[in-house]
């Protein structure tokens, strides 16, 4: 599956037959333990439905955190 | 205490966590300012070093309110984009509305700013908006319903300290939310004279975090805000032109 993922292409390989959840994404990029706020398409997913969230191709995926600033 | 919307705070003193040198420092200079509020960037994750420590998850969150920032925004559209992402960490309701509008300066765009509050409260956030230090747009935002106007002292990170101490005045004056001073200050005098103009708060990173030894100035800078406080309560004396003794004029020896 191929999404943009805060700005870059990215290739998910996935079993044609199952669905791709948000989370899945989240936890194939090693940030299962972090923080995540995610929107995708401009629309923001709330955290606790990152699981049902599922993804399609060419969705474009921002994934955001609270870094230090004033 | 400190009263924004719903929240209230012993503090006045509110920390950015921008530019610190380490977490380590950091941390210590957060505990020491005994600060309440802490403020916060929206950026995006980095996918690629995905176990880079974040100062967030050395916080214990049950102590500080979260105030995240619109900062990187350059309209009212991008700043409620950033509020709204911020508000889904279901960590917090407030948001510093900061819409900068020129490059050089970083000094805020009062259109947009007013536009992206007034959207903002529709959308039930409490707002804080980083405005200048005008007069009547700090007045047009209190109508609007904002929890808070935050003024500048000086353009953000220059420690100029107040620029303008009359129309800040004249800010704190008119406004029944509270006033915060945001941005610019340097030194603990800046600071506490912010406060004995009155101010409700100060908002402060830079002059924090920059200082040779953070660590030091954030306990430098929560006293003098502490300082400048008791002055404003305890009622200064106003500023003469000639000398008034303070030792009796009765009873003098060569009398």
């Amino acid at each position: 599956m191929n999404l943009i993922v805060n700005g870059r292409p990215l290739s998910l390989s996935t079993e044609s037959s199952e669905r791709t959840s948000l989370q899945d994404l989240i936890d194939h990029l090693g940030l299962t333990d972090k923080l995540v706020i995610a929107e995708v398409d401009k629309q923001i997913v709330d955290r606790g439905l990152h699981s049902q969230y599922i993804l399609q191709e060419d969705m474009k995926i921002e994934l955001v955190h609270f870094v230090g600033g004033g | 205490m400190l009263k924004i919307g719903p929240h209230a705070f012993h503090s006045r003193l509110l920390l950015g966590t921008g530019k610190f040198p380490n977490f380590e420092i950091q941390k210590e200079a957060v505990a020491v300012s005994e600060a309440e509020i802490l403020t916060f960037a929206v950026r995006r994750m980095n996918i690629y070093e995905p176990q880079q420590p974040n100062f967030l998850e050395m916080l214990d969150l049950e102590h500080y309110t979260l105030l995240p920032n619109t900062a990187g925004a350059a309209t009212a559209e991008e700043a409620v984009r950033i509020a709204r992402l911020a508000k889904a960490s279901g960590l917090c309701d407030m948001i510093k509305v900061e819409i900068i509008g020129d490059a050089r300066t970083l000094l805020p765009d009062p259109l947009e700013t007013v536009k992206a509050c007034e959207m903002l409260l529709e959308e039930g956030f409490i707002v804080l908006p980083y405005t200048s230090d005008d007069v009547v747009l700090a007045r047009r935002l209190e109508q609007i319903g904002v929890h808070a106007i935050m003024p500048g002292a000086a353009p953000i990170g220059s420690g100029q300290g107040i620029i303008n101490p009359l129309n800040l005045s004249f800010i704190i004056e008119q406004a029944n939310i509270p006033v915060i001073v945001d941005a610019g200050i340097g030194s603990p005098s800046h600071a506490s004279y912010a406060m004995e103009l009155g101010a409700d708060g100060v908002l402060l990173n830079t002059a924090v975090s920059g200082a040779r030894q953070p660590v030091q100035m954030a306990q430098a800078m929560k006293l003098a805000i502490e300082a400048g406080r008791l002055a404003y309560t305890a009622g200064m004396i106003g500023a003469k032109r000639y000398a008034t003794a303070s030792s009796p004029s009765e009873g003098l020896l060569n009398s």
